[in-house]
């Protein structure tokens, strides 16, 4: 099945060589106080439910209208049997009026059932039956909102028996067949090849390239298991050196979109984030400049 | 459409939250090749569900951990969590959920709960009501640091008004979630011991007997828990809609507490952002 309902184009008023911080309780304060200069910052819807008032949310509401932003959503479980929360969707469809300049995104994964929220990103069976549902969910979610939407690979550390198709055919096929595109995290990507042993770059590089609208970069945490090692994607570091290269390649390949910095545990003075966030602005600069010389945004 | 095989993955994932890992999905699961088997990644998923569900409840519930200890007080999640109907997004909600939960122990197992519960004082208090009253503490102070300032009329503005001649008409109002409660425990002095991380980890008990306090935001959006007076008190309980300035003052005299006083607590307390409003319509 394919997604038939007409939607509005994807906003474009983000410049595509901009690079932006997530807003998170953690650097709230900090960046209410400082105010640096972002191109963006990235909020979660969920915040505005959960957080009815108080400090943060006053943090929130400032800082929204201070700067550009995204949304970028964790509680959507698109790959849920349950029901999707169609007033959640509505409060996004509002922001995105409220802030045209953004898109949402969500991931590929599933993480409530009902009342039930495991407060994680839990990987999907990958397979044609999942996959046609997911398609289904994705134009529902996309109807409600009126525009399309990004997904975003997650990291993982299993796979499943009944899985038919490796996670990017799996991706593709959603994208292709309901009009919505890929929030690339090049550390997810590159923390799943870690842990199963793969080419990193032959699975990126297998993603649809007209589908690939954003980046996420953030730092995985290497821990000693029962057999070894596994990086686990904690977003409480730095961005490793080979997922700047990664990244890189990436901006070559798929060209550049906006790209989030995430920092959510053992955060750092702001100004060592901010730090990371200027990497990435540095490695989007030419593309800014050929862009601005061609006249394209 | 439905996908059997969704419903079947997630229902299996459901099922071993809360009991063992089923047999299908730990069959189902191929682990990356660090971990030892399935159990072992299934198992960090699962307590990352626990964890983070229960996470928020530490920094809500800071009093009932400060006197508990922090390994009692993680054993308590644990109960809270198996006995859970589902695992709410919202901390709110959860702090509302576990709040019943505690008040659902019957007396025997308050009682084992607060065998590790220190109190000074000399007052007859036990250490369950001093338990209930952290919790009810942490509850209250987590409510009203949800207030949204922006909200309330600027203090100067409230001031000109009850200067002003028809103020006599006008009914104080308590900010909507401020608290008046009373307790055997000095809340104001366990709050600060908390706050401050003090390592004696004693429960204060009031030696004169139970007292009134107050559990408010200040104009600075920090939490305030303070003992009242007696006046304070009695003002306060009555400034819920019903009692003009006029009746406040009138019924103040009968205690020996002049119009200028009253005037002048109210005055005060606009300054502390405990009055926050002062009504003139019907409802």
């Amino acid at each position: 099945m394919t997604a038939t309902r007409s939607l509005a184009p994807l906003s474009t008023k983000l410049g595509r060589a901009t690079a932006g911080l997530n807003l998170c309780h953690e650097n709230a304060a900090e960046l209410f106080e400082k105010r640096p200069n972002l191109d963006f910052i990235q909020i979660h819807p969920e915040h505005l439910i959960q957080e009815e008032a108080g400090e943060y949310r006053d943090q929130l509401d400032a800082l929204r209208h201070h700067y550009k932003v995204i949304l970028h959503g964790f509680g959507l479980s698109i790959g849920s049997s349950a029901p999707l929360d169609h007033d959640y969707l509505r409060l996004v469809r509002d922001l995105l009026t409220e802030h045209p300049e953004a898109v949402f995104s969500d991931h590929f994964s599933w993480s409530s059932l009902s009342k039930h929220h495991f407060h994680d990103l839990i990987p999907l069976i990958q397979s044609e039956e999942t996959a046609r549902y997911m398609v289904e969910r994705v134009d529902e979610a996309q109807s409600v909102i009126g525009s399309p939407i990004l997904l975003e690979n997650i990291s993982s550390y299993m796979r499943y028996r009944d899985s038919t198709m490796s996670e990017v055919e799996f991706i593709n096929q959603i994208t292709r067949r309901s009009g919505c595109f890929v929030l690339l995290d090049v550390n997810n990507f590159w923390a799943n090849a870690m842990n199963f042993g793969d080419d990193p770059w032959s699975v990126i590089s297998q993603i649809d390239v007209a589908s690939v609208k954003g980046y996420h970069l953030a730092g995985c945490t290497k821990e000693t298991m029962g057999s070894g090692t596994v990086y686990i994607d904690y977003h409480g570091e730095a961005v490793r050196d080979p997922v700047w290269n990664l990244y890189q390649r990436c901006l070559d390949y798929f060209g550049a979109w906006p790209t989030l910095i995430e920092w959510e545990n053992h955060v750092p003075p702001l100004e060592r984030t901010l730090q990371e966030v200027e990497h990435a602005a540095m490695l989007l600069r030419p593309f800014a400049d050929a862009m601005s010389m061609g006249g394209g945004q | 459409m439905r996908s059997p095989q969704i419903v079947r993955l997630q229902q299996q994932f459901l099922a071993s939250l809360h009991s063992k890992p089923r047999a299908w999905l730990l069959d189902q699961i191929l682990p990356a090749p660090g971990f030892s088997g399935s159990e072992e990644v299934l198992g960090i998923y699962l307590h990352r569900a626990m964890a983070r569900t229960v996470d928020p409840l530490n920094d809500v519930f800071k009093s009932v951990r400060w006197a508990l200890g922090d390994a009692s007080f993680a054993g308590l999640l644990e109960r809270f969590y198996a006995d859970s109907f589902g695992e709410p997004l919202n901390a709110q909600a959860l702090a509302v959920e576990f709040g019943a939960f505690i008040g659902s122990l019957d007396e025997e197992q308050m009682e084992t709960l607060a065998l590790t519960v220190s109190t000074s004082g000399s007052a007859a208090f036990s250490r369950t009501q001093a338990l209930v009253a952290a919790a009810m503490l942490d509850w209250r102070t987590h409510w009203v640091s949800l207030i949204a300032n922006h909200d309330r009329e600027p203090h100067d503005s409230l001031h000109r008004k009850l200067k002003h001649r028809s103020s006599l008409w006008l009914r104080p109002r308590l900010d909507r979630c401020s608290r008046l409660c009373i307790s055997g425990v000095d809340l104001e002095c366990l709050y600060q011991l908390v706050n401050h991380d003090d390592g004696s980890h004693v429960i204060p008990l009031n030696s004169e007997g139970p007292r009134n306090y107050l559990v408010h935001a200040d104009l600075q959006h920090q939490v305030v828990v303070r003992a009242l007076t007696d006046t304070e008190d009695l003002l306060l309980r009555h400034c819920d809609g019903t009692h003009t300035l006029t009746s406040l003052e009138h019924e103040a005299s009968f205690f020996g507490v002049s119009s200028p006083e009253v005037s002048e607590i109210c005055h005060r307390l606009i300054d502390e952002g405990v009055i926050t409003n002062l009504q003139d319509q019907l409802i």
